[in-house]
């Protein structure tokens, strides 16, 4: 029987610092995954972290993930040079509902860190534009500086419908909008027959998107989360990550709203 | 990297702790240069240090100023057991200010300097300390236990001593010793402090049974400066 | 196949089991009766009354390092009860796809016995006295024989070389049960219902003290974490697998927020677990009715008497 707990090791090709404490890393790794699913990390006697790759899925010759600086194993992974090794094993999860997205106009809301899982479905949406309707694309974070993958806002805002980013704190010479994210949400006009609604971000954030959401008449079971919890084993027995009656790192990390709303509360 | 180890006012049981296994002590050697430890070598440097252990309180002037120096000269200060933690037995003198009269409080560690983990109990457990040590050569975070000692004596197959009408301590107080004293028969006496979040009402309530409320407050004066905060928890209910 | 054994030749059994398993078998340490790894069998082998910790603790035993290969072993558990068997049964389903417990339990074997039930015992109410799930089962008849009923290939291979008479037919006498009993035809609805309770579970809250005994007795009761250690000799690193339980403080902690902040709602969780979200996962209750969560209690806690009365507010409010 093979073990599942046996973590794979990969040579770091590339490392770049897109904001302090924040780091991006190419992976030598080829990783069938799908958007949304989550791999775990880990330094042998560091411990071991979920995070979401956010590179393209279908050119999968390398894994890209961002790492933040918030633990020792993070902190350790940050110090990393080109040509050490991490090791990984994943995916785990179930990733965003592809099925359900397909023709229909999509509105993607993420908070600070939130666009790593949705990434992955970007690159999607960007190679196969004749799938999805209209994509609507909100980034809020908590200054300028805390938008990551900054690089891609020329390609997103061409190839999307509608792009805006929001920031909540700017210096006073900043150009950009000053705000939290419900208000790039607000004076948008969605056609609630056929739009799908994803998000990722801080979980404070989400209850106040659905809001706005439902009150444009999105169904909650078309409104999706991506939640995050302390996935410790990715295989739905350690028991840390429940969230209510779910395991988000088997039945999740995505719900759709109508499912998880109670369990978040409770 | 460089190690000093240092003693204040205390019985030094835990530095013989330290050395109780010389053979696993050795194996911390080959990581760390020992430029201070007056217990078993005659030739100490004053510094600098990258890690600092201490036991101990600081009880005179020499003491408190030799502390602030070893704060100085370290990059990172390790409290080594109960006294340097909490305060230890001499710390029941805060207690008693009646009885012996004149004399300062006696203040753990933290509470003089900053510090940066603290291995606990009375005395140590050594595998923690060689463990924590090794962590920190490693650079990583030292793994805490924050459990209560109940469920380390539960997985020795032990009955509950609280339960057979001994005033144990067990279900508030940090685990990591593998229930040592519970699982050979002697009640917990919480040395090694309290756990996070735990319930200190319950255990008044569940004292009482066996104790006078003066004997109580004796018990969890171990806890030195939480005892204040552990009466009026147990007040507030 | 059923056969009628001594006393000598139950002893005899023991020796046959063992010289094929290593036998885990209730046995007397300091006063307690737990659950040893034992080559002889004695008084304590067929003991009526419960071990301190269920087989749990030898299947979930902690793994020094997880991402080693697991070593397959031989094991037997002889003179378990019917409710931990049932719970053997539940953890296998969850434990598939675990290779550190399919190595432990695949080859195993399970020789039950009957038991006799103590004032916090109420297996009946979770159906966890039926004769089912063991490899051998032992009976103890009132004339000082011994029945032993073999249910696998692997109990009828090791019967049938034991001495002792044939019977055709024999019947299990019924497991004795006490006057526990809960109602658990709304307990699932009850628990999932924590707004109704929140006073309830408050008020259970403040006689906790989150100290995780329960989960650690509990047959049913899994929860793990993962630490990398490095041995002090040689500097290696591993990973090893530890017991954890959801009671602890930081237990569901990430970075930045702690999902779980108060012993209230880690309490809950853990009943919520057991009623709610085990039935949904696994199609069975975490719970077999041992009761070792009442007798490890420090704060004298009783699931009895909590589920009783949640039954009971329940019932009250949707009547």
């Amino acid at each position: 029987m093979l073990n599942p707990y046996r973590t794979i090791p990969v040579t770091i090709l590339d490392k770049k610092t897109l904001f302090e404490g924040e780091v991006w890393l190419k992976l030598d790794y080829r990783l069938d995954f799908k958007p949304g699913q989550f791999i775990e990390i880990s330094l042998p006697g560091f411990g071991e972290s979920p995070v979401a790759p956010c590179s393209d899925p279908i050119d999968n010759k390398f894994v890209e993930i961002v790492v933040r600086d918030v633990g020792s194993l993070t902190r350790a992974i940050n110090s990393l040079a080109v040509g050490d090794k991490i090791h990984l094993r994943g995916p785990y999860g179930n990733g965003w509902p592809l099925k359900k997205l397909l023709h229909h106009d999509l509105i993607i809301l993420a908070g600070g860190t939130g666009i790593i899982p949705l990434r992955p479905l970007l690159f999607n949406i960007i190679n196969n534009p004749k799938k999805y309707g209209k994509i609507y694309l909100l980034l809020g974070a908590k200054d300028p500086q805390s938008h990551i993958f900054r690089d891609n806002f020329a390609v997103w805002k061409k190839k999307f419908f509608h792009f805006k980013t929001i920031v909540d704190q700017a210096p006073n010479n900043y150009l950009g909008l000053k705000g939290v994210i419900t208000d790039l949400l607000k004076p948008l006009k969605l056609n609630p027959k056929k739009t799908v609604a994803l998000m990722c971000g801080p979980e404070v954030m989400c209850p106040f998107c659905v809001e706005s959401l439902e009150q444009k008449s999105i169904p909650s079971d078309r409104i999706f989360i991506s939640l995050e919890r302390r996935m410790k084993c990715g295989l739905g027995l350690c028991q840390h990550c429940n969230c209510g009656k779910y395991l988000v790192c088997q039945d999740g990390p995505i719900f759709d709203w109508e499912t998880i709303k109670d369990e978040l509360r409770r | 990297m460089t190690l000093g180890i240092f003693s204040l006012t205390c019985c030094e049981g835990c530095q013989f702790e330290l050395l109780n296994f010389y053979d696993d002590f050795a194996h911390v050697l080959n990581f760390y240069d020992i430029l201070n430890f007056s217990l078993a070598q005659e030739e100490n440097l004053p510094g600098p240090f990258d890690v600092a252990l201490v036991e101990g309180t600081p009880e005179t002037r020499e003491e408190l100023k030799l502390l602030k120096g070893i704060r100085k000269q370290s990059k990172i200060l390790v409290t080594l057991g109960t006294c340097a933690h909490l305060g230890g037995i001499q710390a029941q003198r805060n207690f008693k200010e009646s009885e012996v009269k004149g004399k300062r409080k006696v203040l753990p560690v933290s509470k003089v300097v900053d510090i940066d983990y603290a291995i606990t109990g009375c005395p140590i457990n050594r595998e923690e300390a060689y463990q924590t040590l090794v962590d920190i050569y490693h650079g990583r975070e030292p793994y805490q236990i924050n459990y209560p000692v109940c469920f380390e004596c539960r997985h020795n197959q032990v009955k509950c001593l609280l339960k057979e009408g001994k005033p144990c301590l067990g279900s508030i107080t940090r685990g990591g010793c593998n229930a040592i004293c519970t699982t050979n028969g002697f009640v917990c006496l919480g040395c090694r402090g309290p756990v996070e979040q735990t319930n200190l009402y319950k255990i008044k309530e569940m004292l009482k049974k066996y104790l006078t409320d003066k004997e109580i407050n004796q018990r969890l004066e171990i806890y030195g400066e939480f005892v204040d905060n552990i009466i009026k928890e147990g007040d507030r209910h | 196949m059923v056969k009628r054994l001594s006393l000598d030749n139950i002893s005899k059994f023991y020796a046959l089991v063992a010289a094929e398993y290593t036998v885990y078998s209730p046995s007397q340490k300091g006063g307690l009766v737990s659950l040893e790894p034992k080559k002889y069998f004695d008084r304590y082998s067929l003991f009526k009354f419960q071990t301190i910790m269920p087989p749990k603790k030898v299947l979930l035993e902690n793994v020094y390092d997880l991402e080693s290969n697991p070593k397959e072993q031989k094991l037997a558990f002889f003179g378990i009860h019917l409710c931990d068997v049932k719970a053997i049964a539940t953890m296998d389903r969850i434990f598939a796809k675990d290779p550190f417990y399919r190595a432990k339990r695949d080859d195993s074997l399970i020789v039950a016995t009957g038991c006799q039930p103590t004032e916090s015992c109420f297996c009946h109410v979770f159906g966890a006295n039926k004769h089912q799930g063991f490899d051998l089962f032992i009976q103890e008849e009132h004339d000082g024989m011994f029945t032993v009923f073999a249910k696998s290939a692997k109990g009828v291979e090791l019967l049938q070389k034991s001495k002792g008479k044939i019977l055709m037919s024999a019947s299990y006498q019924p497991i004795g049960q006490n006057q526990n009993e809960i109602d658990l035809s709304e307990l699932t609805d009850a628990v999932e219902n924590r707004r109704l309770f929140e006073q309830h579970w408050q008020g259970i809250a403040n006689n906790c003290f989150g100290c995780g005994a329960c989960t650690a007795v509990c047959p049913l009761c899994f929860c793990f974490d993962t630490i990398d250690r490095t041995d002090p000799e040689g500097g290696n690193c591993h990973r090893s697998r530890t017991d954890d339980a959801c009671f602890f403080a930081n237990f569901s902690k990430i970075s930045n927020h702690d999902f779980r902040p108060e012993n209230v709602d880690r309490l809950y969780n853990w009943y919520h677990h057991k009623f709610v979200r085990g039935p949904k996962e696994n199609g069975d209750f975490l719970c077999v009715g041992c009761g070792r969560c009442i007798t490890a209690c420090p704060a004298n806690l009783n699931i009895i008497r909590i589920l009783s009365a949640i039954d009971n507010v329940f019932d009250r409010a949707t009547n």
